[in-house]
């Protein structure tokens, strides 16, 4: 006697409801349509009110253009750190001025003073104890944070080698969500989201998304575009 | 004559050799009260500092949090200015926990480090039931002998101020820590400096 295959196997309904063959093959297109549908939904619905942008392509030579009309960009930035374990945020504030092509001055005044100067490879840090002047290039950490905002200002960021990309839109922000090939900032960083302003296309925040859970968002505030910056801001020596 | 003094300055360094000499001699018996240092261990709900670390001839910044859970523990989390997290250990009533630490600084040695220097910082030896208390002419002592190191609480005469905290090995001191400006029972200011490599840590409190 031949012992039961899963062709034997008893079919819902088979026994006791008439549907065809045909009905069977649509029900299970069906559900793989739905669950290609959850899974596509999934890929973007940690970003409620966003949509994947159509062409990436498209968006980057729209970023590139509208970067080359900017020379400097000075701003107010509000940063808020949130340790998920510990349900607890500190929040800092500070200025932000740029220069192209690669110099960044970040200065923190409240609730602590600490101020960071990325030029053409070498960068300053001071705090309330000390000054250090160091090869960016010796810290890859910093290496790579400097080009990805240095990136940002110059509609670069869809070219930066060291992430991969998806692009996302709503009204009012492009969200471009990074995420680091290196071990260096993957080790750290979960992603790195910036968000461009579709009015101007610079960057209006960035949200750096940590493994662990926690989380810290800067909001670039009262952007002031090609004002006449001293050499003296991005001064490393 | 120059030979001569030399000579002798070489013979007297024989006769007391400093390396020979312990850490505290002449202490005695302490007759004080207990609560002498009790009053000195910190108090830490929520307090952030702004950290300050030099290693050799490097010299980085952060913020440490000091959080006290809703438990008896309490959690230390220490993050760069940017936000990014460093490490974050918790201290209960065992052995100090690991939540989270970041790739490069995930060694044994400097796990060690970092967890023996806040144990020292949160002052997690003062309750110790072995505790010997001391005295010389000038300091309180509250010693503390765990495995191979001993840990010294130094208070004044009249306990109106913790002078420092001693980790001492083998008679050397091998880390200081000296906690500053107390206001409700959190300390403005900490310092923590390693006697047995080039290695600092300046703490700076901070409210939001």
């Amino acid at each position: 006697m031949r012992s039961p295959t899963l062709k034997d196997r008893p079919r819902p309904f088979a026994a006791n409801c008439s549907r065809s063959r045909g009905a069977w093959a649509a029900m299970r297109l069906g559900a793989l349509h739905l669950s290609l549908t959850v899974v596509s939904v999934s890929g973007f619905a940690q970003y409620p009110g966003y949509r994947p942008v159509a062409h990436p392509d498209q968006l980057n030579n729209e970023l590139s253009l509208a970067a080359e009309k900017i020379t400097t960009i000075k701003s107010n930035f509000t940063q808020e750190k949130n340790l998920s374990m510990l349900a607890e945020k500190i929040n800092s504030e500070g200025k932000f001025w740029f220069k192209r092509a690669d110099k960044i001055r970040l200065e923190y005044v409240k609730p602590f003073r600490y101020l960071m100067i990325l030029n053409q490879g070498r960068m300053l840090s001071r705090d309330e104890q000390k000054e250090n002047r160091i090869p960016s290039q010796a810290n890859r950490i910093v290496r790579q944070v400097n080009r990805l905002l240095a990136d940002g200002m110059q509609g670069r960021i869809l070219s930066n080698a060291d992430f991969t990309s998806r692009v996302f839109e709503n009204e009012k922000y492009y969200l471009i969500e990074l995420s680091p090939k290196s071990r260096t900032l993957g080790d750290i960083y979960k992603n790195i989201n910036i968000f461009v302003d579709r009015k101007d296309f610079t960057v209006g925040a960035m949200e750096m998304l940590e493994r662990n859970g926690d989380k810290t968002v800067m909001k670039f505030l009262q952007k002031e575009l090609n004002a006449d910056l001293p050499e003296e801001l991005f001064a490393v020596h | 004559m120059r030979t001569y003094l030399r000579n002798c300055l070489l013979f007297i360094s024989f006769l007391f050799p400093a390396a020979c000499r312990p850490a505290y001699p002449l202490l005695h018996t302490g007759n004080f009260d207990r609560r002498c240092f009790q009053k000195f261990v910190p108090d830490f709900r929520t307090q952030w500092y702004k950290a300050s670390v030099d290693v050799g001839k490097k010299h980085f910044g952060g913020l440490l949090l000091i959080k006290k859970d809703s438990g008896s523990s309490i959690r230390t989390v220490f993050t760069n200015e940017g936000g990014a997290t460093f490490f974050d250990f918790e201290f209960g009533p065992g052995s100090p926990k690991v939540n989270f630490t970041m790739r490069s600084l995930n060694k044994a040695p400097v796990i060690r480090t970092l967890q023996n220097d806040l144990e020292l910082i949160l002052m997690r030896y003062e309750g110790d039931p072995q505790a010997q208390l001391l005295s010389d002419e000038k300091s309180n002592y509250l010693k503390v002998s765990k495995d191979k190191k001993t840990i010294y609480l130094v208070a004044t005469k009249d306990c109106r101020q913790l002078d420092r905290i001693e980790e001492v090995w083998g008679g050397k001191k091998k880390v200081e820590v000296i906690l500053k400006g107390y206001s409700q029972q959190v300390p403005d200011s900490v310092s923590v400096i390693h006697h047995n490599f080039n290695m600092q840590i300046y703490l700076k409190k901070f409210e939001q």
